[in-house]
């Protein structure tokens, strides 16, 4: 255990260093990407004067010295094109993408499982066709696609949900109210999220079942007499959730980028668009934030999801048979 | 998980009530509803966050100054037709002593009820000096003199035709009783750092969500806001947030003019403030050569390419660069016409020792002629066009479509043979053109040309007081520009803008609103 903790102490430290090299490796500069607008004067004064405030005229290394000193600090830095500080504008967001992320997963994941279980015990019938059909079909529409025809049709033909933001603008509502308005600017993004993550799982879940249906302690099982659903349930499903707990850890990161879409498309506020909108600007300070973020929810993830299936399968928790099964 | 069966039971209840509660508060009221009365006016916007609206704290783009600018006011603003009144109610020009005189309005007060003062113009023209404003630059102002508590001088130190338009028409005038004690103007975004003049207060602004709310400062000195409360908010989908009523303006696809024409919007088209260009290395050969950029510029059909690229939905590119919506475009009949033809375009090639055969170019060596085209990704349909009717003429083109930092990069190192890429500002006042042509300023835009007839006029032009001859020197640039060819525009795409009428009624700012924002939000169509 301690040391599964020092390998991942060690991922995050190596993982600081990439961020921080990675997005200075990227061409151009930051001064041209947010001032190369026509409209800006920029006299050789004006870009060393900026050059100095966004702390870009050191040498890298003096930089990346700064940037690691000032994190041990708790500071994360100044953004250059949100003119903030980038914890403030980090903090900003993220309630709304934790919110959009956490509600998706939980339902694709719940969701995946028990459709994918349902229809691995009922291979070959018409239940398990309909739902592969229908899994197939929505893994074949790209996200965006989804997202906008859920807008079109929940949105303006039968205009039941709000299609913008995470709340109804300045409509000064408190307490329940407010959860309320929350909640319906939630839906369809996270509706969008759930369906566009959901027939992985469902799959995953569905192939891993069937391997699992055919072992031996299955076998034992049933030729104990035990009721359909505890075998189900209690044996069957449990062999098979390791691999999908797994998968739901390493998505998490994915998730981030997918979110991506969704805030697009229904103009959600969140991490994914502040993301992109660092990226285009070579915003530094605001690119390592959200990295930074990312890599410490994937890594706490993943910590997550090998700790429930520690759990689930007492199997992981003795080292030889780890070794064994490895 | 002792009891997995009991855990499912668990987990399905949960989902069913999470769905019951999202399908019930879907179909509760809509609150979007109560915001549709006449004394809310909401802008919809895709980006959303344009930053704090203080002077210092919008970001560099035209949203980001209209934001600030309904807080504050500049000496003098420009409506439908040209300058007018702001802070000063009139001002005068002394050629010879190059000294511009300033009358100021009475009675004007700050948001917080302090008196304005000449005081404070001399204020802000110190602190801009001293810290840096992206929006221009004040080399060109020697002294900013008090004369009395009505009435500032500003003396310049060489003639600027385009101080009123580039200066004077965009600096926000500061209160000096709040920002004389601001060191890092950047990082001032106190509520203090939003009171200016304007006809709205800032109530609150939200990042996150790219909202603001203003609202009405009824003692505004022009005249008292239509509206009592300004909301600008992020939307996805603009004409569908329009036509829910969600919002009441918002620039909008073409695709969607027939649908909201229909359900009673205005829909204008902006002005052409914007080009995209196809950029000559004329640092190397072949490109050295203006007669192989002429010969490249009649195998381009410009108008095939407004017509498939943007749907028709643009104007094709004036050999000349300046948009032909502006006071200082030259008319095309003054311009060299680069007609679509593709004899005259191998004629000219020919003459330069070019050989047509069997299809392809060839040089002097009989190699065929191969060159690279780098395409801004979001122009790659304009990429496509022109490399194939590039092979049309023979060349071997390459084409590739690449992300906008790569572009500028490779452009900045003449590290190309030819690009796509575009720039705005070809609409708004001439000062602006030598970033686009000659010099080093904005390398990743500009066409670097080194042209001494070329330098002479552009400067020429900034010192021309008179009007009539500026602008026969602009139409000289021009000329010159379209005979030389160091980069050739293709189209001028049109933007789209739709609101109701009965609530604003919004117009265009010849040259664009300030330095030359080609949008209709100017803040004089907010009061009466």
């Amino acid at each position: 255990m301690r040391k599964r903790v020092g390998d991942y102490i060690l991922a995050l430290l190596i993982i600081l260093l990439l961020n921080f090299l990675l997005p200075r490796l990227m061409p151009g500069d930051p001064i041209t990407a947010m001032y190369g607008d026509a409209h800006v004067e920029m006299t050789p004064q004006m870009e060393a004067h900026l050059l100095e405030r966004y702390g870009l005229d050191g040498p890298m290394g003096e930089q990346f010295v700064i940037y690691i000193s000032n994190l041990f600090q708790g500071d994360l830095g100044y953004s250059f094109y949100f003119n903030a500080p980038v914890s403030e504008v980090l903090l900003g967001a993220l309630p709304w993408t934790l919110l959009l992320v956490v509600i998706s997963l939980f339902l694709a994941a719940v969701v995946g499982i028990l459709w994918g279980a349902e229809s691995a015990w009922r291979r070959g019938r018409r239940f398990d066709r309909a739902s592969l059909v229908a899994v197939m079909l929505l893994n074949g529409i790209p996200g965006f696609v989804l997202g906008i025809l859920l807008l079109l049709l929940l949105g303006f033909f039968w205009p039941v949900f709000p299609i913008s933001g995470g709340a109804s603008p300045y409509a000064d509502y408190t307490g329940i109210a407010r959860m309320a308005d929350i909640s319906r600017h939630l839906f369809l993004p996270a509706l969008t999220l759930t369906l566009a993550q959901l027939p992985r799982n469902f799959l995953l879940m569905r192939s891993t079942l069937l391997a699992v249906k055919e072992k031996p302690y299955v076998f034992t099982a049933r030729s104990k007499g035990l009721k359909e659903r505890l075998i189900r349930y209690r044996h069957a499903l449990r062999g098979a959730l390791s691999p999908v707990i797994t998968r739901l850890g390493m998505s998490v990161g994915l998730m981030f980028t997918a979110v991506l879409f969704v805030e697009i498309v229904f103009a959600y506020p969140g991490l994914g668009h502040l993301f992109y909108l660092a990226l285009q600007y070579h915003d530094y300070p605001t690119i390592h934030g959200c990295l930074l973020i990312i890599t410490v929810c994937v890594l706490v993830f993943n910590l997550a999801a090998d700790l429930i299936n520690q759990k689930i399968d007492p199997r992981l928790r003795q080292k030889d048979a780890r070794q064994l099964l490895e | 998980m002792k009891m997995p069966n009991k855990f499912t039971y668990l987990a399905l209840l949960s989902i069913i009530c999470l769905l019951l509660l999202f399908v019930a508060l879907g179909c509760s009221e809509q609150p979007a509803a109560d915001q549709g009365d006449m004394d809310t006016y909401i802008i919809g916007d895709e980006e959303g966050d344009w930053g704090y609206p203080s002077p210092y704290g919008a970001y560099p783009r035209g949203p980001g100054y209209v934001r600030m600018s309904y807080l504050f006011d500049t000496l003098i603003w420009k409506d439908e037709d040209g300058f007018t009144e702001a802070l000063a109610e009139d001002w005068s020009f002394d050629e010879e002593e190059l000294l511009y005189t300033f009358h100021l309005q009475d009675d004007v007060k700050w948001h917080d009820g302090r008196p304005f003062s000449a005081e404070d113009v001399v204020f802000t023209y110190e602190y801009l000096e001293e810290n840096p404003y992206p929006w221009f630059d004040l080399d060109m102002v020697e002294e900013v003199n008090k004369v009395d508590e009505r009435k500032v001088e500003i003396k310049l130190g060489k003639p600027y035709a385009a101080f009123l338009n580039n200066v004077v028409g965009v600096m926000p005038i500061l209160p000096g009783h709040i920002w004389e004690d601001v060191e890092e103007p950047e990082d001032f975004t106190e509520p203090e750092a939003v009171v200016g003049t304007g006809p709205f207060r800032l109530e609150d602004y939200n990042r996150e969500q790219g909202q603001y709310h203003y609202e009405a400062n009824p003692e505004y000195h022009l005249g008292e806001p239509v509206v009592e409360r300004l909301l600008m908010v992020k939307v996805s989908e603009p004409h569908l947030a329009l036509q829910r009523g969600d919002v009441d303006y918002a620039m909008v696809e073409p695709e969607a003019i027939d649908t909201l024409e229909g359900a009673g919007f205005v829909v204008e088209p902006g002005l052409h403030d914007w080009n995209l260009k196809l950029m000559f290395n004329h640092q190397e050969q072949p490109f050295e050569d203006n007669q192989f950029r002429q010969g490249l510029a009649h195998a381009i059909d410009l108008e095939e390419v407004v017509e498939r690229a943007l749907r028709g939905h643009g104007l094709p590119g004036s050999s000349g660069m300046v948009s032909p919506d502006s006071q200082w475009f030259a008319g095309q009949e003054k311009l060299p016409d680069y007609d679509y033809d593709l004899d005259t375009a191998r004629g000219k090639l020919e003459e330069l020792g070019f050989t047509y055969q069997n299809g392809s170019l060839k040089d002097h060596e009989g190699e065929p002629l191969k060159v690279e085209m780098l395409t801004m990704a979001r122009f790659s349909r304009e990429g496509e066009l022109i490399s194939g009717q590039l092979e049309e003429l023979g060349l071997e083109v390459e084409n590739r479509a690449v992300e906008s930092s790569v572009l500028d990069n490779r452009i900045r190192n003449w590290d190309f043979d030819l690009a796509v890429t575009g720039h705005g500002g070809v609409g708004g006042d001439p000062e602006g053109f030598r970033n686009f042509m000659i010099g080093e300023a904005s390398p990743h835009i500009n066409a670097r040309y080194e042209h001494s007839e070329l330098e002479d006029i552009l400067e020429k032009q900034a010192r021309e007081l008179d009007e009539t001859s500026r602008q026969e020197l602009v139409t000289d640039i021009q000329k010159i520009y379209a005979e030389e060819l160091p980069a050739y525009t293709l189209h001028y795409p049109t933007y789209y803008y739709a609101y109701r009428e009965d609530k604003v009624d919004w117009f265009f700012t010849p040259d664009g609103m300030a330095m030359g924002i080609p949008m209709p939000l100017n803040k004089l169509a907010l009061i009466e």
